[in-house]
């Protein structure tokens, strides 16, 4: 599916695309327009936030622009300039479902949108915006207002006793995290072999497909058939994600659609919403719930430092008490930390921007990668800066803006009252109620999966 | 400024890709409120210089902030005045007559016409072109970002193609350049005589 364009009217060829790309998927001649290799792609939208070669009036005048706008299926309210490379957006399927009274709308944002959206209505970089962005979602008609933060928290009692397993039970390791689609994408793309390190967890956005077309549409009392679960992530490769042929746990697409932190944007726009002058809202529960853990998956080492708040009490049954765990934050490329949990030494090692990956796998081939766990996430800075996050004017602008939005992160953790997956009280009751034990049954059947040359698939 | 010559940017072919960073930057840096994201921004990108392709390459071409402006001196309405040494335009006095961008040797005034800008408002909205862009004519042309301290497009250039230009430093600098050579053929002449 193309999930990532280049268009040929406009690109002028600068090539300053390829030098972001990770994975050498650009191609072309310099000063002719670059088309993607679908097959190298992994979608991660780092050249859409690059691309600066817009539609002009001079040279292609405002026609070009309106047929590009509708060509895209963008809305007719759109005023934002239009560039070369874009995302395939799905926007007008989210405004179908939501016009449509035989659909039970349910929406979940991820961490790092809450981050992001204000920018796009003119607040300062990195403005937190949780409330507002819940209360937009109430003024645009979704029926339930949840949160992937929530399934953030999910996928560490599922990841968290993963590891715990591997490490006790001699498993595979180092364990790789899963939340990236494009990670995961690239790994099963270049190194299908070495796909029995990743984690069997979904990501947060697809753990949480089938818990709201099964458990969530018990809740309500809806058949499962009419929810439409719609995502709003700062990824472009999410909406390959929720397309696989195998998330579909609850026997329907676990994950309709997906948006960008950009399209949600357009959608408030096109629905004359004041975003600034919404109020704050909170966010429908029990699926709305979340602790500090699930908030900082956000940005890099942030699911790593989760795992370890809860993956500490799976150890040694104590409850860690100085969850502010500095050794795994930065933005160096890769880094590495040791982590004692009682006899235990854990060794985490964190990769942000996927450029940074290569070595790793090096090591990892020769066998000298003493590590248990490893986070990787594709974008330069974690999911901030994902590509489908507000792509900014000037790039003088970026290393403020990934700044703001990780340290907003980090703030918003520290201010909620529970900083750890496994003391969010509606997970405790998912489990009581619907799930079982994590890494049990109905959760391996729900929340779990396999990968290209790992195995078929559940 | 050095009190004698203009300053004006200028680009290295050489170094340009063509990527149109600066066309971006140069209108953003020129928007009443500072706008930091794609999605804050509700007309159409018009820049102060412009990106030019040849069969040789690309360059962005913008305005010399010429001595002796031919621009200036064209200007039926007096809106083309000199700043502190840098040329600008009142886009309140200009009648459109294109004097200005006839005159200029390099091209780097831009007029959109009330046929264009017409279409663009309907394209983005009655709010979406701003009133002193005047429906009926606009003019642009690079004004040295006033108030910034460096161009847009000298900031945000990710290949250092654009330049700042402050000739009487850059040709002194060549004089001690060239004296630095001439002293080192004469000290080798030295060497060799003795």
């Amino acid at each position: 599916m193309a999930v990532i364009q280049i268009d040929q009217d406009i690109c002028t060829g600068c090539q300053e695309c390829t030098k972001v790309c990770p994975v050498y998927a650009i191609e072309g001649n310099l000063h002719e327009p670059q088309t993607i290799v679908p097959e190298r792609c992994v979608m991660c939208g780092q050249c859409v936030q690059k691309c600066k070669s817009y539609i002009s009036l001079f040279d292609h005048g405002i026609d070009l622009y309106a047929k590009k706008r509708q060509e895209r299926n963008l809305p007719d309210t759109l005023t934002e300039p239009l560039f070369a490379a874009y995302n395939v957006s799905h926007l007008d399927e989210v405004i179908a479902a939501l016009q449509d009274p035989s659909k039970f709308t349910m929406v979940q944002a991820a961490p790092a949108v809450r981050v992001g959206i204000a920018e796009e209505f003119g607040l300062s970089l990195g403005t937190l915006a949780a409330g507002k962005m819940a209360a937009a979602f109430r003024r645009l008609g979704f029926n339930k207002v949840y949160d992937i933060n929530f399934s953030a928290d999910l996928t560490i009692m599922e990841e968290g006793t993963e590891l715990v397993s591997r490490v006790t039970k001699k498993g595979v390791l180092p364990m790789f995290t899963s939340c990236c689609p494009a990670w995961v994408k690239f790994i099963e793309n270049s190194y299908p072999e070495l796909t029995k390190h990743l984690s069997t967890c979904k990501s947060p956005q697809q753990m949480f497909g089938p818990v709201l077309k099964t458990y969530g549409a018990k809740i309500n009392g809806i058949n499962p058939a009419k929810v439409f679960t719609v995502s709003v992530m700062p990824c472009t490769c999410k909406q390959f994600e929720c397309s696989r042929e195998e998330m579909k746990a609850s026997g329907h697409k676990d994950i309709d659609v997906v948006i960008t932190t950009r399209e949600l944007a357009y959608l408030i726009k096109k629905q004359g919403i004041d975003f600034l002058q919404l109020p704050e809202e909170e966010f429908d529960q029990p699926l709305g719930e979340y602790t500090g853990a699930g908030a900082i998956f956000g940005v890099t080492g942030g699911v790593m430092e989760a795992a370890i708040r809860t993956g500490y009490k799976l150890v040694t049954g104590k409850e860690l008490t100085d969850v502010d765990i500095h050794s795994v934050r930065g933005t160096d490329g890769f880094r590495t930390a040791e982590i004692k949990a009682g006899e235990l030494t854990l060794k985490v090692g964190v990769v942000t921007n996927l450029k940074n990956i290569e070595p790793v796998i090096e090591k990892l081939q020769a066998g000298t990668l003493d590590l248990h766990f490893v986070e990787v996430m594709t974008c330069p800075e974690g999911c901030v800066s994902g590509g489908g996050q507000p792509k900014l004017l000037m790039d003088a602008d970026r290393a403020e803006a990934y700044n703001q939005r990780r340290q907003v992160i980090f703030d918003h953790d520290k201010a909620l009252p529970k900083r750890k997956s496994h003391e969010n009280p509606a997970i405790i009751k998912a489990y009581a109620d619907f799930l079982g034990e994590p890494n049990g049954e109905k959760a391996h059947h729900l929340l779990h999966t396999s990968y290209k040359g790992s195995g078929g698939h559940h | 400024m050095n009190g004698e010559l203009s300053y004006f940017v200028l680009a290295d072919m050489e170094k340009c890709t063509g990527c149109r960073a600066c066309e971006v930057a140069c209108f953003a840096a020129h928007q009443k409120e500072a706008l930091k994201t794609v999605g804050t921004v509700t007309s159409p990108i018009v820049p102060n210089l412009y990106l030019t392709k040849t069969d040789r390459g690309t360059m962005p071409v913008q305005c010399h902030h010429c001595e002796n402006a031919p621009c200036l001196q064209s200007c039926a309405t007096g809106a083309i005045f000199r700043q502190n040494g840098t040329v600008v335009v009142n886009r309140r006095k200009c009648i459109g007559c294109k004097n200005c961008a006839m005159a200029c040797p390099f091209g780097a005034i831009a007029m959109l016409g009330a046929s264009e800008l017409g279409k663009a408002a309907e394209v983005f909205g009655c709010a979406g072109v701003p009133k002193e862009q005047g429906q009926v004519k606009y003019v642009g042309k690079c004004d040295l970002c006033i108030g910034r301290d460096k161009p847009a497009c000298v900031e945000t250039c990710p290949n250092e193609a654009l330049r700042l230009v402050d000739l009487a430093s850059e040709v002194q600098d060549k004089r001690i350049r060239a004296t630095n050579a001439i002293e080192t053929v004469a000290d080798t002449a030295k060497q060799g005589r003795a």
